[in-house]
């Protein structure tokens, strides 16, 4: 390929815009979470993604073995390799001697904690009931006191702890370690937070775990479990799929652009002119995103479809008809990509951007810079009649269809809608929530300004239903302040006519401890905090498992957080939001077509909702309509319009309209047997609208009555003759 | 008191003494495994080292099988206390109690003992088990942090059914329980 000056300028602009970008701007990252694309709105409260994370990157590991003694020592060693590799984060430890220390820690800071009812009758001032109840326990209790009666003669920090809802935690402590011990079995629990910031990082941490445990596995088992699990299982997996699939893709294309040309010249450009393409649809993306996602690349791939298209097209003839229809099909793709970049959805931004950088970009090369001459043999008139009641029957059947399948159409983006996870793993996430006992449905998140206003605020909460949380055990300096005074009151009203009726041989007498500060907490408990607590845009927040949901008050600062659903419920936000953004899409796109073909526009746009409605009707008889089928329609509708264009045309070129329509439908076709669903889907939507996009444009294109030949002979002269 | 009831009732309905210890033939295992429903007067003496006087009190105790447990206390004060297979409560309030700590394995420890499994007993403390001339004792040492962090030492006796319950605390408080057979049912109280 030879290249002349203004293809020479166009490749130095645009290395030179690369290279502005990278030094002003940096390399952007990747991002290859699910949970990177949304911002995490609960009760119109964004979620800082430290707290999304914290519960998504969790790889949960249980040690199981016949005995205490044998989990432990595997335990061990696992733990300490970890810690080699540099893995830090992991939850292990236990506070050994769990139930002394915090018992230690309550008779240490006593008169900071009362019970629920105690301080109610407190405040009513109903020291009497206090005392009345402390007499008839300390008779006939068979309880044992925390503390002895000469230090707790009321048994104030007995109540406290009896009373003490249970935290949602079904793990106990032995010898340092969080275990378990169900029929014979010993379970022993180790958590890791992983840190997903590169996913080849993400994933050679999992390898690792895994490649530690296998020679550990003769005498125990290792249930793994958690998210990073399953991210990494289906990464990998697809990572393979994906690079067989894209060979297949990337194969089939050379043939079909060779069959089409017989020209290795301009096969090499086409090659060319898609490279070009991307790289300036990642120059655009470059420029305006600091984070990109994967899945932008994803969907990005459609680009192919459009390079194809114009190539094609673009080689096949240099009439200045078909120059016009590449125009035209620029112009009307364009402004179908437009409104995604008015979306408040990052991905559709980027999507957009990427898109219409490559369109621009091959738009610009081909038509302008690099267009060799071509010998491609010219009989494009092909009049194509279909009976007019061959159109009317195919229409009915298509309203059929549409019909059928919008009657049973369900939309759901539930987390079983877009991922299946392996039987294995299934098997592996039954293991630990029976073991957590089902410990928590739903996150109580309450924020604050510093931790003394965020712990006030869960005792606010608490007045109405009393659960086991960070004020359970660090209530906040003003509720200390304010038991100690009650506690006070208490012995000077009560403590003699206690004496009285219990005939104490001591003199019982109120005694004076500290306020409990953050920093003596975590002398004590140092993993406590960073386990509950998470400083996040200058705001702390406390996290707080709930075995069941409470109803909060009208409060702003609090939210309950459902990790497992709230992925559906954001998915579905999104979708309405994009629907929106599809119907202005179309209008955009109607309004281009009316200014190029005037009064026939509403013709043009037929094939494309046809096709768009036929294949979610069509899916929907076995799949659940999510938010990425939504999403792949914007392609489908972006590519489809240039099918009928220049099906549509007077002077058709059927076989580069026909040999772009195979390349794309095989290349998303192939897409549609990678085993993550999501870009499953997105193959199976695609596929499916392009292949209704191009049979209803060419049965509904305009016949030409004088020029009329045999259907079959029609059709059989499309293919390239050698 | 709820925690520690369910350890008074685990003790005394469950066989005691080593399984390679106690024989088959044991009058308390023959007891036990005949239990359906039982009900006992009790008499209650504690003694608080920081208080000059025993403290007394009375009341009435059933089990029953699948069903669950009433106690009734009567002097000094009036108590109520049910436990059915799903819950906890106080009678004459009507008030649920919260949820009762370890339920879940107090729970399970019963149903195992209910079908004759001793070994769960073993994880709770060291048994010793004495038998003669009609009469039995056990002496329970307990290990499991949860109990042996508060009690000494538990010790059970009977004949052919048990009569004497006495509980020693780490702190020296003492409680004795005497135990009467009762022919009264008050099975259709269990339930919340």
């Amino acid at each position: 390929m030879k290249l002349n000056a203004k293809s020479i300028l166009f490749i130095g602009t645009l290395l030179l815009l690369f290279g502005v970008t990278f030094l002003s701007k940096g390399v952007p990252s990747l991002q290859t979470s699910l949970n990177d694309l949304f911002s995490v709105k609960v009760n119109n409260t964004i979620l800082p993604k430290e707290i999304v994370n914290k519960y998504s990157n969790n790889l949960s590991i249980i040690i199981e073995a016949s005995s205490f003694e044998l989990a432990k020592e595997k335990a061990d060693i696992l733990h300490t390799r970890l810690l080699e590799f540099g893995i830090n984060d992991i939850i292990y430890s236990a506070p050994k001697n769990m139930l002394e220390q915090g018992s230690e820690y309550l008779k240490k800071y006593k008169n900071s904690f009362l019970d629920t009812d105690t301080y109610k009758l407190l405040l009513q001032n109903k020291t009497t009931d206090v005392r009345q109840q402390t007499v008839q326990d300390i008779q006939t209790s068979w309880m044992p006191t925390i503390l002895p009666l000469r230090e707790d003669p009321f048994l104030l920090l007995t109540h406290y702890v009896q009373n003490m809802p249970k935290p949602a935690f079904s793990w106990r402590e032995k010898d340092g370690v969080f275990y378990q011990q169900k029929n014979e079995k010993f379970y022993i629990l180790m958590m890791i937070h992983l840190t997903q910031n590169d996913m080849n990082n993400f994933i050679e941490q999992i390898k690792f775990i895994q490649s530690v445990i296998q020679p550990l596995s003769k005498e125990v088992i290792f249930h793994l479990s958690g998210a990073p699990i399953h991210t990494v299982q289906m990464f990998q997996k697809s990572r393979t799929e994906i690079f067989i699939i894209s060979l297949l893709g990337a194969f089939s294309l050379l043939i079909l652009t060779y069959r089409l040309f017989s020209n290795i010249k301009i096969t090499l450009h086409i090659i060319f002119n898609l490279i070009l393409s991307f790289a300036c649809g990642c120059l655009l993306i470059f420029l305006f995103c600091s984070q990109i996602h994967i899945l932008t690349f994803a969907f990005g791939a459609s680009l192919i479809g459009i390079c194809i298209d114009y190539s094609y097209h673009r080689f096949w003839a240099t009439k200045t008809q078909n120059i016009q229809n590449i125009t035209y099909s620029f112009l009307t793709t364009v402004c179908c990509f437009v409104p995604l970049l008015l979306s408040s959805f990052p991905l559709l931004n980027q999507i957009a951007l990427f898109i219409i950088g490559g369109l621009i970009g091959t738009f610009i090369w081909i038509m302008f810079i690099c267009y060799p001459q071509t010998n491609i043999q010219k009989d494009l008139q092909l009049h194509l009649c279909f009976p007019k009641k061959a159109k009317v029957l195919f229409l009915v059947i298509g309203l059929f269809i549409i019909l059928f399948g919008f009657k049973n159409i369900n939309f759901s983006n539930s987390l079983q809608s877009l991922y299946q996870a392996h039987p294995s793993l299934i098997q592996e996430e039954k293991l630990s929530n029976e073991l957590n006992g089902h410990s928590y449905s739903h996150l109580l998140l309450v924020r604050g300004n510093s931790l003394q206003d965020t712990l006030e605020k869960e005792e606010k909460i608490k007045e109405s239903e009393d659960f086991f949380c960070l004020a359970s055990v660090l209530p906040s300096i003003n509720k200390q302040k304010q038991n100690h005074m009650l506690i006070k009151k208490l012995y000077q009203s009560e403590v003699k006519n206690l004496k009285a009726d219990l005939h104490f041989k001591f003199q019982p007498t109120y005694q004076q401890t500290e306020i409990i500060k953050e920093d003596q907490f975590k002398e004590i408990f140092p993993s406590y905090l960073n386990q509950f607590v998470i400083e996040a845009d200058q705001e702390t927040w406390a996290i707080t498992p709930l075995s069941k949901e409470i109803v909060l008050p009208n409060n702003s600062d609090a939210i309950l957080f459902d990790p497992t659903n709230y992925l559906a419920k954001e998915l579905d936000r999104y979708a309405i939001k994009s629907y929106q953004t599809l119907g202005f899409s179309l209008i955009c796109l109607l309004f281009t077509l009316v200014f190029i073909y005037r009064k026939k526009a509403i013709q043009y746009l037929i094939p494309s909702v046809l096709s768009c409605a036929e294949t979610v009707a069509l899916l929907s008889l076995t799949h659940d309509i999510t938010f990425f089928h939504l999403l792949s329609l914007f392609v489908v509708i972006g590519l489809g319009i240039d099918y009928t264009i220049f099906l549509f045309s007077p002077h058709k070129t059927i076989r580069p309209v026909l040999f772009s329509f195979l390349s794309s439908f095989i290349g998303f076709g192939l897409l549609s047997f990678v085993s993550f669903t999501m870009i499953s889907i997105m193959g199976k939507t695609i596929a499916l609208g392009l292949l209704f996009s191009f049979i209803n444009a060419f049965i509904l294109a305009n016949n030409d009555p004088e020029n009329t030949r045999k259907l079959g002979k029609q059709l059989l002269s499309i293919l390239p003759r050698k | 008191m709820k925690c520690f009831f369910a350890l008074f009732f685990l003790l005394l309905f469950s066989p005691m003494g080593h399984a390679a210890a106690i024989p088959d033939d044991a009058i308390f295992i023959n007891w036990f495994k005949q239990l359906n429903n039982a009900t006992f007067a009790y008499q209650q003496t504690k003694n608080i080292p920081e208080i000059d006087t025993p403290l007394k009190s009375t009341g009435i105790f059933q089990f029953v099988k699948d069903k669950g447990i009433f106690l009734k206390k009567e002097t000094p004060s009036k108590y109520t206390f049910v436990a059915s297979t799903e819950a906890y409560c106080i009678s004459e309030k009507r008030e649920m109690l919260k949820e009762l700590p370890y339920f879940e394995e107090i729970k399970s420890i019963i149903d195992e003992l209910l079908i004759g499994d001793l070994t769960t007993l073993y994880r709770l403390g060291e048994i010793s088990y004495f038998e003669s001339k009609g009469k039995w004792s056990l002496d329970m040492i307990p290990t499991q942090k949860d109990f042996s962090q508060f009690i000494s030492k538990i010790h059970l006796n009977g004949d052919k059914i048990p009569q004497r319950i006495n509980i020693e605390y780490k702190n020296k408080t003492k409680i004795e329980i005497i135990l009467t057979p009762k022919s009264q049912d008050f099975s259709n109280e269990i339930e919340c």
